[in-house]
């Protein structure tokens, strides 16, 4: 009887599965993984294309404005909305959520603005919002010519960091 | 006895952690398999030192868990010329990204196409990481440890400590311990230095890998204080109260294959009993009171472990161990009636086993999966959290969380989504002012694609459905030898009662 038990116990019960047909369907797996990646990664270049034709048929390439905010982290400042507006008129606000504003510490940048500038002089400004220890509704504006018509054009709002006494930097950065 | 558990950290904020246990149970999958299952997260890109306002904007979509919008920004940036001045830089980004979405194969084309010499040495080397990781993951180990050995310079903090985690794992896999040691050993000085969290977390995992390294080699003493290090580490987060578990389980069982049963009782009464590893420290803590002639004591975590999931194998082993202790203290009638009760679970659980082969076969199984997937949760890389209403889903648990099954689950959820998003298309594609000859020629396109997607979505279900099929006939092949055993057992008991008593 002691064999019983021993055997019980210490048996372990183990259920080998079938080599063969695992190495098959690993070999299975391989292949429709990268039959699947091909296809998904097609249907991204067309959503590319679709969203770039969309694009040209609101915004010509030529009048092409982008707008993008970023930030230097700082636990002095904690940035809330950013506007922008062009000739007097805002054309993009934007509040950001803490998930965003983890984003843009990280690295990150977001598109407050991408859309079509008519050919020509225009006068754009960007207001900041957000909280600052000796400033609970500090607020800075950062205003620009921009002369449209010569192709698309980028530009970064960006605030960086200062200190407990300092505010900070708010800046405008054309990338070519 | 052998003891191997290894643990793989890559990314903490997506809790990557594999566990490959080759304890006694016989449950666990190969090294080998589990190891190609690393986790890769948005983190796949280094950030640090990219400017461009636009490759950053692809960033922030990433980190707001947005890959695909990620990719198509990017994409249609580049084509229109965006990234002429870096673009080598625009296509690490973009390998990156697309590493993060998944796909694995697109990320490595990309990726061998910077390894170059013409490229930035800084460049190339964060592209031969990456290609390394992809190496690794489809366990190509030779391949991987080659890409890894040609980073010429340090890289990026992150990824510098990812690499030697990674090196020190391949070097393990291939059994060159002093060199995974120094890797590991190099990981541990640098959380000295750094001092910060992250990096200690980083550590941990490096010196409970270290100790089942010198395990491995046959250094049991420098492996076990290593392991008793990290088995009474403060553990103020889960992972690391995760790791202790595992450190103390592995211990424990290390002293019962030794036949000292007392020091493996010390270990297997510090895993907590209600983690993830609790019921294979109940098993083995009785077995450790067994194994000193104490039944009676064994029975209090043998019966406790009884009244868990009877589902878990290690449960199953539970309900043939409690009778087996009352066989050894003489108390043939209560062996007999426990005999009974285990026999009439193992039925019950053939029955839910079937019940979940019918949801398999007739598809309910995968569509209320694919219903259960958010688009939220299809961006994380262990999506299945809630399955209560999946049908026999409580037996399809390690398979669950397997690469392979995640990963054909994802590209089948993928593909039954993308297959809207055409029919979208198609519609927008009627409705706008287009050129006829671009329409005609997009709609061929969405055509084609839409054929193609639906062939595969076809045979991912038809695998997904096979891989279920075998590991619910390996839960069926387990329960009928534990039944096999209960009647033999009860059988031996007669005889025994027969042979003493005259038949009673």
């Amino acid at each position: 009887m002691k064999q019983v038990w021993t055997r019980l116990l210490l048996g372990g019960l183990c259920i080998a599965a079938t080599a063969a047909a695992a190495s098959t369907l690993e070999a299975t797996f391989q292949q429709l993984d990268a039959e699947a990646e091909k296809a998904l990664g097609e249907v991204l270049v067309l959503g590319a294309e679709m969203a770039l034709l969309e694009e040209s048929r609101t915004i010509p390439l030529n009048n092409r404005l982008e707008v993008l905010v970023s930030i230097e982290p700082s636990p002095f400042f904690r940035l809330e909305a950013v506007q922008l507006q062009v000739d007097g008129k805002t054309v993009s606000s934007y509040t950001y959520t803490l998930n965003e504003l983890t984003a843009l510490s990280s690295g990150g940048a977001h598109s407050l603005f991408r859309g079509e500038l008519p050919a020509g002089r225009h006068q754009l400004v960007a207001v900041l919002l957000g909280r600052f220890p000796e400033d609970a509704e500090f607020k800075r504006e950062v205003a620009f010519i921009l002369v449209s018509g010569s192709g698309p054009r980028v530009m970064e709002l960006r605030v960086e960091s200062g200190d407990e006494k300092t505010p900070p930097g708010f800046f405008v950065k054309e990338w070519k | 006895m052998e003891v191997i558990l290894i643990v793989l950290k890559f990314s903490k904020s997506l809790c990557a952690m594999l566990i490959v246990p080759a304890l006694c149970f016989g449950t666990g999958v190969s090294a080998a398999a589990a190891l190609k299952t690393t986790p890769v997260s948005q983190e796949a890109v280094a950030w640090e030192g990219i400017k461009s306002p636009l490759l950053r904007a692809a960033q922030f979509e990433l980190l707001m868990r947005r890959p695909v919008a990620a990719i198509t920004r990017l994409l249609a940036d580049q084509s229109q010329g965006y990234f002429a001045r870096h673009p080598a830089q625009a296509r690490l980004v973009l390998g990156g990204i697309y590493l993060a979405y998944g796909a694995h194969y697109k990320a490595e084309s990309i990726f061998q196409g910077l390894t170059i010499a013409e490229q930035p040495q800084g460049l190339r080397d964060m592209a031969r990481y990456q290609l390394a990781r992809l190496q690794f993951q489809r366990g190509q180990p030779d391949e991987a440890l080659d890409s890894l050995g040609r980073i010429d310079g340090e890289l990026p903090a992150k990824m510098q400590q990812e690499r030697m985690l990674l090196s020190s794992l391949l070097f393990l896999q291939d059994d060159q311990f002093d060199e995974a040691e120094d890797n590991l050993r190099s990981m541990e000085h640098q959380a000295q230095r750094d001092d910060s969290d992250a990096t200690s977390t980083w550590a941990a995992y490096g010196r409970f890998n270290l100790g089942v390294t010198l395990f491995r080699q046959g250094r049991e003493q420098e492996g076990r204080k290593l392991l008793e290090a990290v088995g009474k580490m403060p553990a103020d987060n889960s992972e690391i109260r995760a790791l202790r578990d595992k450190a103390n389980l592995t211990l424990a069982f290390s002293y019962l294959g030794l036949n000292e049963p007392d020091a493996a009782q010390k270990y297997f009464a510090k895993t907590r009993l209600e983690g993830p590893l609790s019921n294979k420290a109940l098993l083995g803590l009785g077995r450790a009171y067994a194994a000193r002639g104490e039944y009676k004591k064994a029975l209090t975590p043998w019966m406790q472990l009884t009244k868990r999931d009877a589902s878990d194998p290690s449960v199953q082993d539970g309900l043939l161990a409690v009778p087996f202790a009352f066989g050894k203290l003489e108390a043939l009638k209560q062996s007999l009636g426990y005999y009974q009760s285990a026999l009439n679970v193992y039925q019950q659980e053939m029955k839910q086993v079937h019940t979940a082969e019918a949801a398999v076969n007739n598809r309910a199984l995968l569509d209320s999966l694919v219903r259960g997937v958010s688009s939220e949760a299809l961006k994380q890389r262990w999506f299945l959290a809630d399955l209560s209403d999946v049908p026999g889903a409580r037996y399809l648990w390690p398979l669950f969380s397997t690469h392979e099954f995640q990963e054909t689950l994802k590209n089948y959820t993928r593909i039954y989504r993308s297959r809207d998003t055409l029919t979208h298309w198609s519609a927008r594609l009627g409705s706008g002012d287009i050129d006829p000859q671009l329409r005609r020629s997009l709609q061929d396109r969405i055509d084609a694609l839409e054929k193609k997607l639906s062939t595969t979505q076809q045979r991912l279900g038809t695998h997904l459905t096979q891989l279920a099929l075998m590991e619910l006939n390996r839960r069926k092949q387990r329960l009928v030898s534990y039944a096999a055993e209960v009647r033999f057992s009860m059988a031996q008991i007669y005889d025994y009662a027969a042979k003493r008593w005259g038949g009673e």
